[in-house]
This record gives structure tokens, C-alpha cells and sequence, in this order.
């Protein structure tokens, strides 16, 4: 939700005041009092910084918009991670006070999309308190959906759960999140209420009205957890529908089943499923020819969620999950043994948290490539103004086996009469300088710092060809820095 | 800037003798789709210009006469038109010769001759049937640019060409450029960007075109095929001892890689410094001086016959060699030129179409694959040679369509993606994709195609793929499953 409908939003709200009894049928029992919602939230502003991945030294004002935080217990507030990302500074202040507070960010969790905040002033807490967590809802299932205006003025609308669905937009693991529809735009977030309890934080919503919520079981997993609570999956299904496809396979008509078709390094399944396997049963539920089991209280949900799920709890790391698999012609039961993503299974990352690495050498620039260096350099059509590079991406973006090595971009060229010749070089993968593959940024600086040899040749894919001269190259770089007023010739240690 | 008694003074005068010898050109001319390649191909009328050369020949712009049907020639003071016919085709430099049998058509006709290339500024006359009126034009006007382009017919091929003022438009293509009662010049293209940009074949191109034809078949043009860069950079220069070993030390390019099958692959090497071709010196930017201009290296080779020796001076491995190979053609980048022969080729089985990557499989196509993020086509077809990915596959199959029947219900994910293997053996042209699905589709109970960049097979069950034959063909009017036909004939 972090965009810039979020101002729009609140404007709305604002003039449309009276809009919580329209938009609801006649409650029924119990229902959280309007003092006991503003009580449980507050309002985060987040400003943040904008980092150039073209000119990767160079940081701009980015946006900044409002959205809503969750009071948790412990003196905490939650929010999205994805809002809080490249913030500069977050403020937060309540229903009670004008006063605003600079929060601090104790903890984020990627994969689940969520973050905890902390406040310095213990005060701060005083006047509210969390609204107590309910159980997940049942698809199918009116709610309350529920926010505030910048006035901290309650809004409130029936919702029905159209759909619980997961999605690992975020990361590599597939979480389940509510769907539902919304009269009126919940840009900001809201909350999902259960009578008195909580049971979703809404955190996205399109132009549509189109809302996800995060489940209550997933947010006390991280309120509670270790820093890295939640366990991955780490693979992906295919449908297995066609009955030609099966009997190749040799599996049994009356066998349901679907197909791997990715395990990625770092992950729960790594080394435990290979492509090509065909999952018949995930912790004592069968999958189906879709990829799908059958939730009791979600309905056709992915066969992944079982890892991460068991009822409303949400699963732990070390935890033993019994898969039955279908592989060389042979029915086998196999055992992931649960944990969090180690974070390496990306060769190009599609977040870049913070400056983006670079390194400046005789001139020539170099970058990792990365999602966010594709939209900037290219705009929203780079499939198909950055061929190779999206090829990369589609093919190379996930690596075989746990590790940390990139794609090494030289982006361009500052020019100076050390890189005469090669001004117009923009964006072309390097391939390796003397013969060696540079899988990352540090090493390409480690090899062309040394004095010895005297040239180093570095090879494009594009098959250009550039030489380095260790001779001038320490003169060449401080002349370049200054006419350029670089912050530095690279921003990694 | 020129007076008007100037202007009147300027060389370019055209004699009726030379509209005499100018010749209408009306086609009629075949297109396939490549969306439906197996039906017949439509047929749509066009025109162009011509002009008559010493032996009774015509000579035009190959675009003007690719996939005729039919192709009827006037000349401008003639009131009936005749049949003529395609003697030589060369889609590589955009020419071709026509002969007419009934030489009544030749009477008081007086060839044209070619003449020199023409100085920079200096005037000529355009003569043609351009759109806009029926009978005969003429435009003036000046050469403004000579260098190395593209000739857009084929869309790969680059030679000499001389950028003129005149105005030139659709129907000129194939006629003469007059100077001194001489051809200077074959009008054939413009830049559609900008004003005024007409572009004429020079006279080096239309000589090495008709020499080339003089034994009786077109051989076409050779391929330098090395890849050079300036060796302004200091690095470089230290780094391969330029200053050391050669003079003046501004010379040469830097070869860092050579097209497959070319000229000098083999012969040169990433890495040399190339200082002299056939007696040039070559500038640090790749120049040389010809007749008191500066024009690219490449531009001194590029007319040589197969077969004609090279002579290079390189720098390698510090020492200066002397480095001769003869030339010729490569067919690594034909995939990228557009087809004007044959029809499209295609294999349907199972109601699968499946197409061979081409430029106008590209052109077919190239909106869609952007939209549903098909990259690796994209991909492979852009970076088939630059990335050396002929050394896994020579030819790419791309299975573009779903002719929908029982035999292939779960076959439409795999529409607009690139064929791996079939039954686990690599897929390496169009030809062995054919000779593998009939040897599958005989000898194997499933026919399996696996997909570049997806884990999923796509299975068949042979049996059923034979059966469907027949259903699909009549179901959909398709006219043949295959083209080129197989080993069977034109299997129905």
C-alpha cells in the first residue's frame, strides 16, 4: 500500500465523516467500541529516501504517506515491512496527543511482510492498549473492516471474506492473506474485527477496493518469534491434470498429485524435493492435481501452506513435516525438516534495502543487476528495451545451489581520459577480467587493486573488451572523484 | 546557397533517350501468413520502376520483384504492356534483372549505361512511375551523404549507399539516378523519419551485382565478419604495445571477435590489433583513405568476390604478422533475413504448430512474445550469434499455436515457447525437429517435447497424435501439415 494514494485516502475519509453508519447493517453483539479501536492503533508517517540505481551515490527525498500501525503487547507497534523499507525517518503519534514520536524499527520480517516498531518515551503506551487477537477467520465470513482519518475518526464497513489466497509476493514463502472488498478505499490499512478481537491487519488495497489482510495467527508469530520466525517452503507446483501426462508419469488414475517444478537454495525443501518430483501428500492431506489441499476453514488452499500452518498455529522452525512424493516411478515418503530462509537463494535480488552496492573503477561503473536497477534504468516495459538483462532475470534469477554471487553490471561510463574510447558503454554484463567469472562486486575491486599485473582485460558478454592499467590507475580514480565529487569509489566494506 | 542562374547551370540534364529506356514495372505479387502458414498466399498488386541495360536486361530494386506472380513492363512512350521475367534475384544488396521475351517490347530502345560514382553536392535526376500520377516522373536533386547502411529489403545487410535530396517515393524503387546521361544510381529506399532522405544503390554495388551474375548464377556478398574497436583508449594501447610496434601509433583497430564461418574467423583473433588491410593503413577508429574520402575498413572489402585473397597486417602477441585468407559468405545471420522464396515453413502435429524462428516468424510475432514476457525467444534470436548460441542450437522451434482437438486439451501452456528436446534428443534446426517427431511419432509410444525454461514435459501419446491427423487438417481447412513437405510428399 505504500503509494501515493494514501494522502488521497485520507482526504476522502475526512469529508465523508458520517460515512460508519451508512456503510453497515445493524451490528449484531458485541462490537469494539470506538474509544477501544483508537486506542489499539496509532498513525506511522514514514518519509523516505529514494536511491538512484543508475547513479548509485546519489540518494533523493523520496515520498512519504501515512498509514496505520497496530498496538501490540510489550509496548510495540506493527506495520508493514514493505512500508517501512529505504524510511528515513518514521513518526507515529495517537488519538490522545498532537505530539509526534520518532519510532525505532526493532524488527522486520520480509517473508511475512511485517515489522515492529518501538517507541523511546515508555509514556508513549500509557493511554492505549492492544486490541486482544482473535482466531483466523473462516472464508466466507463478514467482518469489520475498520479504520481511521488523520483526526483519528473511526470508519467502519461489513466485509465478507471472498477469498484466502497465498501469496509470496514478498519473499519466497507463500503465506495465506484475506481477501475481501471494500466500499470505501482502506489505502492507509485498517483492521479486520472480529466482535471485540482482532482477526486481520489490512495492509494492501488496489484501486478497486480489492483489500488483503494479514492473518491474526501470522502476526502473533511475529509479535512472539525469534527474529527470523517464519519457516520458508522453497518450492513451487505445477498442474498435473492431464491424464496423458499422469499415465507417463506412471501414476496411478485414482492418484491425485501435482508436479515441482523449482526447489530453491536456502530453503526448507532444498535437498529434501528435486524438480520433477510429484507431491501426493503433504503432513497426512492430500494434494491435488492443481497443487491445491482442502483448509477446513479456507477451502482450496496451496499444498505449501501446510508447512507454514497447522490449523491457527503457525508452524516453528525444526518442526518434521512428512511429505509423500512420487519420484523415478516410485511412491516415497520424505521429511522436510522446517527453517527460515537464509536470504541466498537470489542471484538478482528483487529488493534492494538501503544504497545500492557500486563500485567506480578508472571511471567505469559497476552495479549488481537487480529488479529495482531494471524499472530505473528501463521504465516499466525493461522486458523488452533490456533483452539480456531480462533474460537474465527470468533464467538466472534463482540460483541452483545457497550462495551469494550477483551479476556484475557495468552501467556506464564517467568519462576521463583513462576510459577513452569506452564512453558509450551503458548496461552490459561483465563476464570476467583475465579469464576469471566476477560473480560480485568486492572481488571485481579485490582483482583490479592489485598491482600486479600490470593490465587487467576485462571481458563483457557483449565481447567487448576493456584494459585496466594498474600504472595511473590510483591517480585516475582520486581525478575522477573529485570531478565527479563522488562520495567514495565504492559504498561496500 | 545557390542562385536560380545557378541552378540552371548544374550538369543533370536527362535526354529522351534516357526516359525512353526507363520502364514501368507492374506486379502482381504473393504473401503468406506466417499466423496461418498453410494457406495459400494472397495476392496483391504493386509497383515499381526499372530501367533497360546493354543485352536486353532490365534491372530493378529485388523488392519490386520478390514473390511475383505475375510481372508486366511498359515503357514510357509504350501503349502496351508485356510479360517479363525474373533473371538473377539478389535480396542482399536489393537488385534484380528482368528479361522480356518479346523483344518488339526492346524497339528504339537504347541501354543505359553505369556510370561513376558521383561527387558529393553534385546534381542529379531521379526518373520514374512514383504514386501521385500515371505517367513518367522526374525529380532533381543533389547526392548529399555517401556511407555504409542498411539495405532494408533483407534488414541485415549493410553496404555503400548515397543519401540524395531528390524527391523519392513509393514506386521510384528500381529506377535510375541520372548524371551525364549515365546511371549513378538505383533508387530504392528512404528514411521515413526525416525529409528529403532518399537513398540510391551506388554504382559499386550495381557493377559487383552484375558481374556477379555474368557466369550465370548470383553468388551474393562475402562476409569480412571481424569485429573491431577504436583503439583510442591508453590502456589498450599500453596494454597491446601499439606505440611500440606500430606507425604512426594511431593505427588499428582492436578485433575482438570474428562471425562464425566468415571471411576471417580463424584467421583473426580476439585480441589483434588490425593495422593495414590490402595496403590501407587503418586509423585508430577504423578508417581508411579512399580516392581522398575517409570511409570504414569494412567498406573496402565489402565487394569482393568469394574466393578474392585479403591481405592484413595485424599486431599479435607483440609482434606484426602479415595475415592473408580468402573471402567469403557465412550463413550464420540468415535466419535474421527475411524470406522472399519460399513459403512459410511450418510442422503441425497433434494440432501443434510449430514454426521455425526467423525475422518473419519475429515479425508474426514479436508484440506478443514481448507481452507474455517471453524472453527467451527474444533472446535467443537477438543474441544467436553476438553470444555464440549457434554452438548449442543452429536453429530455434517455437511452437506458436493450439488448433484445438481432443489430442492436445492440455497443451495450450505451452503456446509461444521454444522447443528444447523431443523424446530427450537435442533439437538442433527445423530439420531434425521434423526427423524427431517422425521417428517418435512411428517408434514411440509418447512423443515428449520438453521447452527451453520450463521444467514441464509436454506428452502425447503417439497413437493419438497420428489419429488427430486427419480430424485436424479437416477441421481447421488446413491445406498440408507440413512445409517443407516430408520424405512422403506433401502428406495429406
Amino acid at each position: 500500500m505504500k503509494n501515493i494514494t494514501a494522502a488521497a485516502f485520507f482526504a476522502l475519509i475526512i469529508l465523508s465523516g458520517n460515512l460508519s453508519l451508512s456503510a453497515r447493517s445493524a451490528s449484531s453483539g458485541d462490537e469494539l467500541s470506538d474509544l477501544s479501536m483508537k486506542k489499539g492503533i496509532v498513525l506511522v508517517r514514514i518519509t523516505t529516501i529514494h536511491y538512484n540505481d543508475l547513479l548509485p551515490w546519489r540518494a533523493q527525498a523520496g515520498s512519504g504517506y501515512t498509514v496505520l500501525g497496530l498496538v501490540l503487547e510489550g509496548n510495540r507497534i506493527l506495520v508493514l515491512s514493505s512500508d517501512i523499507q529505504n524510511a528515513s525517518l518514521i513518526e507515529v503519534w495517537k488519538y490522545s496527543s498532537y505530539k509526534k514520536n520518532i519510532a525505532k524499527i526493532e524488527k522486520r520480517d520480509n517473508e511475512a511482510n511485517l515489522a515492529v516498531l518501538s517507541i523511546n518515551d515508555p509514556d508513549f503506551f500509557k493511554d492505549l492498549k492492544p486490541i486482544e487477537s482473535g482466531r483466523d477467520p473462516h472464508m466466507g465470513r463478514v467482518v469489520t473492516a475498520s479504520t481511521v482519518d488523520n483526526d483519528f475518526r473511526v470508519h467502519r464497513e461489513d466485509v465478507k471474506i471472498t477469498d484466502v489466497r497465498g501469496s509470496s509476493d514478498f519473499g519466497v514463502t507463500t503465506i495465506p492473506f484475506l481477501i475481501f472488498r471494500t466500499q470505501e478505499p482502506f489505502s492507509g490499512g485498517g483492521l479486520l474485527l472480529c466482535g471485540i478481537k482482532l482477526c486481520g491487519f489490512i495492509g494492501y488495497s488496489n484501486k478497486e477496493n480489492r483489500a488483503e489482510a494479514v492473518l491474526p495467527s501470522i502476526i502473533r508469530s511475529v509479535q512472539n518469534g525469534s527474529d527470523h520466525p517464519f519457516v520458508s517452503q522453497g518450492f513451487e507446483l505445477e498442474d498435473l491434470e492431464d491424464p496423458v501426462l499422469r499415465e507417463y508419469f506412471k501414476i496411478a488414475s485414482d492418484q491425485t498429485g501435482a508436479f515441482v517444478s523449482r526447489v530453491m537454495p536456502g530453503t526448507s525443501a532444498y535437498g529434501v524435493l528435486e524438480e520433477g518430483d510429484i507431491i501426493l501428500n503433504i503432513a497426512g492431506r492430500d494434494i491435488d492435481d492443481r497443487g491445491f489441499y482442502n483448509d477446513p476453514k479456507f477451502g482450496l488452499q496451496k499444498g505449501q501452506v501446510l508447512l507454514v500452518r497447522d490449523g491457527d498455529r503457525i508452524r516453528r522452525s525444526g518442526e518434521i513435516i512428512p511429505v509423500t512424493i512420487f519420484r523415478n516411478g516410485r511412491k516415497m515418503e520424505v521429511k522436510i525438516t522446517l527453517k527460515s530462509y537464509e536470504g541466498n537463494a537470489e542471484r538478482i535480488p528483487t529488493v534492494v534495502e538501503g544504497k545500492p552496492p557500486y563500485l567506480v573503477e578508472s571511471g567505469f561503473v559497476f552495479v549488481e543487476l537487480s529488479l529495482p536497477y531494471l524499472r530505473d534504468g528501463y521504465g516499466s516495459s525493461w522486458r523488452s528495451r533490456a533483452i539480456e538483462l531480462s533474460y537474465l532475470f527470468d533464467t538466472k534469477r534463482i540460483m541452483e545451489k545457497p550462495g551469494k554471487e550477483r551479476i556484475i553490471l557495468l552501467v556506464g561510463v564517467l568519462p576521463d581520459e583513462v576510459n577513452r574510447g569506452y564512453e558509450n558503454l551503458r548496461s552490459i554484463p561483465v563476464q570476467s577480467v583475465n579469464g576469471k567469472p566476477i560473480t560480485d562486486l568486492k572481488q571485481l575491486h579485490d582483482i583490479l587493486s592489485a598491482s600486479n599485473p600490470k593490465h587487467f582485460l576485462m571481458e563483457l558478454t557483449s565481447g567487448m573488451k576493456i584494459f585496466f592499467s594498474s600504472e595511473n590507475r590510483e591517480m585516475a580514480n582520486k581525478r575522477i572523484q573529485d570531478r565527479y565529487g563522488l562520495p567514495g569509489l565504492s559504498n561496500f566494506k | 546557397m545557390l542562385s536560380a542562374g545557378e541552378y540552371g547551370s548544374l550538369r543533370a540534364d536527362v535526354k529522351d533517350i534516357s526516359i525512353n529506356s526507363v520502364v514501368r514495372i507492374e506486379v502482381n505479387m504473393f504473401s503468406y501468413s506466417y499466423q496461418e502458414p498453410w494457406q495459400p498466399p494472397s495476392l496483391s498488386n504493386s509497383g515499381g520502376t526499372g530501367f533497360i541495360i546493354e543485352g536486353n536486361r532490365i534491372l530493378t530494386n529485388a523488392h519490386v520483384v520478390s514473390m511475383a506472380n505475375t510481372i508486366r513492363v511498359s515503357r514510357a512512350n509504350q501503349r502496351k504492356d508485356y510479360d517479363a521475367r525474373v533473371l538473377f534475384i539478389a535480396h542482399d544488396c536489393d537488385l534484380a534483372m528482368l528479361v522480356v521475351d518479346d523483344k518488339e517490347f526492346y524497339k528504339n530502345s537504347a541501354p543505359l549505361t553505369i556510370g561513376d560514382i558521383p561527387e558529393l553536392n553534385s546534381s542529379l535526376v531521379v526518373i520514374g512511375f512514383p504514386i501521385g500520377g500515371d505517367r513518367v516522373s522526374i525529380t532533381r536533386g543533389v547526392v548529399s551523404r555517401k556511407d555504409m547502411d542498411l539495405y532494408s529489403h533483407s534488414n541485415i545487410d549493410s553496404h555503400l549507399i548515397l543519401q540524395v535530396d531528390a524527391a523519392i517515393n513509393p514506386g521510384n524503387s528500381g529506377g535510375p539516378a541520372i548524371q551525364d546521361d549515365k546511371v549513378i544510381g538505383v533508387a530504392f529506399q528512404v528514411h521515413r523519419g526525416g525529409e528529403n532522405l532518399g537513398y540510391l544503390i551506388p554504382p559499386i554495388v550495381i557493377n559487383r551485382f552484375l558481374e556477379d551474375v555474368s557466369d550465370g548464377k548470383y553468388d551474393g556478398y562475402i562476409e569480412f565478419g571481424a569485429i573491431g574497436i577504436p583503439t583510442v583508449n591508453s590502456g589498450l594501447k599500453s596494454a597491446r604495445e601499439i606505440e611500440k610496434f606500430l606507425n604512426p601509433p594511431d593505427t588499428g583497430v582492436m578485433i575482438i571477435d570474428t562471425l562464425k564461418d566468415s571471411s576471417s574467423d580463424g584467421h583473426l583473433l580476439p585480441g589483434d590489433i588490425l593495422a593495414e588491410i590490402d595496403g590501407h593503413p587503418i586509423s585508430q577508429y577504423g578508417d581508411v583513405e579512399l580516392n581522398g574520402r575517409q570511409v570504414s575498413y569494412t567498406e573496402l572489402v565489402d565487394n569482393l568476390s568469394a574466393g578474392t585473397n585479403i591481405n592484413t597486417v595485424v599486431l599479435r602477441n607483440g609482434q606484426k604478422k602479415k595475415v592473408s585468407f580468402p573471402a567469403k559468405a557465412t550463413n550464420i545471420i540468415d535466419f535474421q533475413r527475411k524470406n522472399y522464396e519460399t513459403p512459410p515453413r511450418m510442422r503441425l502435429a497433434g494440432g501443434l504448430l510449430f514454426q521455425p524462428l526467423d525475422s518473419d516468424l519475429m515479425e508474426a510475432y514479436n508484440n506478443d512474445w514481448i507481452n507474455s514476457g517471453r524472453t527467451e525467444i527474444l533472446y535467443h534470436y537477438s543474441y544467436h550469434v553476438l553470444h555464440k548460441l549457434y554452438s548449442k542450437k543452429k536453429e530455434y522451434v517455437i511452437l506458436t499455436r493450439r488448433l484445438s482437438d481432443p489430442v492436445n486439451l492440455y497443451a495450450g501452456r505451452f503456446v509461444h515457447r521454444m522447443v528444447e528436446s523431443v523424446n530427450g534428443e537435442n533439437s538442433d534446426d527445423f530439420v531434425s525437429f521434423n526427423h524427431l517427431i517422425d521417428k517418435n511419432l512411428q517408434n514411440s509410444e509418447y512423443l515428449v517435447i520438453r521447452f527451453v525454461n520450463e521444467p514441464m514435459p509436454l506428452v502425447l501419446k503417439s497413437k493419438d497424435v497420428r489419429e488427430s491427423h486427419k480430424r485436424v487438417l479437416e477441421n481447421y481447412s488446413v491445406r498440408y501439415s507440413q512445409y517443407p513437405p516430408g520424405k512422403n510428399g506433401a502428406q495429406k
